[in-house]
């Protein structure tokens, strides 16, 4: 069987991708389509990406694509540059990883998200992350009260 | 109108990650501290409400504790103040969620049985927890904490973890249908044990001193561990029959219980084995082992062995601790090529008998990709000393050796007395060391002394032919001559200037076609005869 050396990818908002097969592999959703329908020269639909998530999605597989030349070191920093990014960029991409079933990518932006609330206090995270806070006072002091050691 | 320009300009400002789904929150969660995890409760109520179904909890009153200035581990207050926030934790949970890993660790609980602990334990096996992970540290003299009996009996348990408890029961048969992992350490009360599950993958029991019979038919078992206890060598012996468990890869046993018959009658069984550790088998004398996938073996305080023959082809690690020189611990060893082997050195009284015996262990390792020697530095000085002998074999073969010496390297006798304070101690002087060292390993390619802090490197690289001369003493009677005789390049890493000054002197005086010397990246033509 021979197989496309290139696969097409379609944005929500329908943009084209042209990718090496290989980068996109590392996405098992795709990776299940193209093994189940093999579709040559066809057009694979990524409806709940937009095209400027997918473009910065697809840069990050293609990175991470095994290359023996790159070292780990010289990853864990591009990774920390990558997700150095907007909470709501931070947003879309999980949302992508998460469709597009990319593990080491979910993992990457959890520990960024995770280091955002790291050290914070709640009326910090709230604003980091545009939370609102539909708690009235009294409830929020009875939750304090009860978990002291959580609040101090 | 591009659409994604107005996202962006808008999406600043609204909440996004509320709506992310709950299982995305929770892996962020797993990546939090349990007062980081309590926090997010109070953000929004839809946050309460991830949280609240988060199903892993994790209190550890240590991990509570830590920056909280000059704490007071006996004091109560804090141990209750700790105690409060798990309870009340739990309150306010959710409760129809199964959990997926409930761990407690109390550190200084002044009660053998107190409600609020006994109440989180039902609250996991309420939720079908999965991974019940139990550390109980009682205060002095208290000893162990009254499991409740629930515990033992719960059916959706598949990991199980229990420390400081007493079981509450004399006789435990184990047959919870999904467990997987079984550990007990440090536990009372147990005099017997029955395993018959099968599914289970591992066993651990780890210091259960008064374990008298361990009987475990669970076909599936891939590990097992039993250590009676670490500090004294006095423990009842105990009965342990592992004879179904044919797919075993992991072995570590200690104690009395090791005898020769249960060696001989057990060991050659497991076909499998990847990994064998003896430690502290005390009565154990004459081992046979012939196992062909066995990759890593310790020999660990095993004090009266006389006779053992290992052959193992694809063996790549060995450890030995024990009396050195040694009675004959070793007396055949076929390995692979590929072996690590680490001797850790604990000197007696040198005897013409026990140099022979050291000679011919040492020489074992000839062949090893690299030779670790360790020594506490309590005792480097009688290392050296040792060294000296003319028993030495020269390890032609050998191509990396290590030597460790520091105050973290466990000593023989730290492990019989408890942890003692190490004694006064004297440098190390590195030339005399690497001197005695290039007897034994007269052609290395690297030799390592590591410390506690540093590692020090030298890097060896020789002529394709040796000097001729006939008019020396330092090889005389071998068949190869040593590295006196064509070295031609060494290279020095990370030692001190004093001992920098002294190596570079020592290699000049006696690297006959000595050339060049690099001392951290520095290279130097050698004059010979200057």
């Amino acid at each position: 069987m021979a197989f496309t050396k290139k696969v097409t990818l379609k944005s929500s908002d329908g943009e084209l991708f042209i990718i090496d097969r290989a980068v996109a592999l590392q996405s098992r959703t795709i990776q299940y389509v193209l093994e189940d329908t093999n579709p040559v020269d066809a057009i694979i639909p990524v409806p709940a990406v937009d095209a400027r998530t997918l473009s910065k999605v697809l840069e990050y597989c293609k990175k991470h694509l095994i290359d023996l030349n790159t070292d780990f070191e010289d990853y864990s920093k591009w990774d920390k540059d990558f997700v150095d990014a907007e909470v709501w960029m931070l947003y879309d991409l999980i949302m992508a990883a998460d469709y597009l079933h990319i593990p080491p990518l979910i993992d990457l932006i959890c520990d960024k998200i995770a280091s955002m609330f790291k050290g914070q206090t709640p009326d910090k995270i709230r604003e980091i992350f545009n939370i609102d806070n539909d708690f009235s006072k009294e409830e929020e002091e009875d939750f304090k009260k009860k978990s002291g050691w959580a609040f101090k | 109108m591009d659409r994604n320009a107005v996202n962006a300009g808008t999406e600043m400002v609204i909440d996004r990650i509320s709506s992310l789904p709950e299982d995305i929150v929770h892996h962020v969660m797993s990546l939090l501290s349990t007062v980081e995890v309590t926090r997010t409760s109070i953000l929004s109520k839809r946050f309460n409400s991830i949280w609240s179904t988060f199903p892993v909890i994790d209190f550890d009153e240590y991990l509570f504790l830590i920056g909280t200035p000059s704490i007071d581990l006996r004091d109560q207050s804090k141990i209750d103040e700790f105690l409060n926030f798990v309870d009340n934790s739990l309150q306010r949970r959710r409760s129809n969620i199964s959990l997926k890993r409930f761990r407690l660790r109390v550190a200084f609980c002044y009660v053998k049985s107190d409600p609020r602990i006994n109440r989180s334990i039902d609250f996991a096996l309420e939720s079908n927890v999965q991974e019940l992970d139990l550390d109980i540290h009682l205060q002095n003299g208290l000893k162990y904490y009254n499991l409740p009996h629930r515990v033992l009996a719960a059916k959706s348990i598949k990991v199980l973890k229990l420390e400081g408890c007493n079981l509450g029961v004399q006789d435990l048969i184990l047959n919870c249908p999904l467990m997987e992992d079984f550990r007990l350490k440090d536990c009372d009360g147990l005099k017997s044990i029955m395993v018959s599950t099968a599914k289970l993958l591992s066993l651990e029991l780890d210091c259960c001193k008064e374990l008298e019979r361990i009987e475990v038919d669970a076909r599936n078992l891939q590990s097992f561990f039993f250590i009676p206890s670490r500090r004294s060598s006095v423990t009842k012996p105990c009965e342990i029959n592992l004879c179904a468990c044919e797919f075993l890869k992991t072995l570590k046993v200690g104690g009395p219980s090791i005898t020769d018959k249960w060696f001989e009658c057990h060991v050659p069984k497991f076909t499998l084995l990847e990994m064998l550790s003896l430690d502290g088998c005390e009565t154990l004398q004459k081992i046979k082992i012939s196992l062909q996938r066995l990759k890593s073996f310790e020999l660990l305080r095993c004090l009266n062995i006389v006779d053992a023959e290992l052959d193992a082809p694809n063996l790549l690690s060995f450890t030995f601790c024990g009396w050195t020189p040694p009675s004959t611990p070793l007396a055949t060893l076929r390995c692979s090529d590929l072996l690590h082997a680490r001797v850790s050195w604990q000197p007696i009284a040198t005897t013409a008998k026990s140099s022979i015996a050291s000679r011919n262990f040492l020489a074992l390792f000839n062949h090893c990709e690299v030779l670790t020697l360790v020594c506490s530095i309590s005792k480097h000085r009688r290392f050296l000393e040792e060294l000296d002998g003319s028993w030495l074999p020269p390890l032609h073969d050998l191509k990396h050796l290590r030597v460790e010496i520091g105050y973290l390297v466990a000593s023989f006798k730290n492990w019989r007395d408890g942890c003692s304070v190490v004694p006064n101690w004297q440098p190390v002087k590195y030339t005399k060391l690497v001197d005695r060292l290039l007897q034994l390993c007269p052609h290395p390619e690297t030799l390592v002394i590591a410390n506690d802090h540093l590692q020090m490197l030298i890097e060896f690289q020789y002529a394709g032919r040796a000097v001729e001369d006939n008019a020396d003493c330092c090889c005389r009677g071998w068949l190869r001559k040593c590295w006196r005789h064509d070295l031609k390049h060494v290279t020095l890493w990370r030692f001190k200037h004093n001992d920098q000054e002294s190596l570079v002197k020592f290699f000049i005086n006696n690297g006959k076609m000595l050339e060049t010397i690099t001392v951290d990246r520095k290279t130097f033509k050698v004059v010979q005869g200057k």
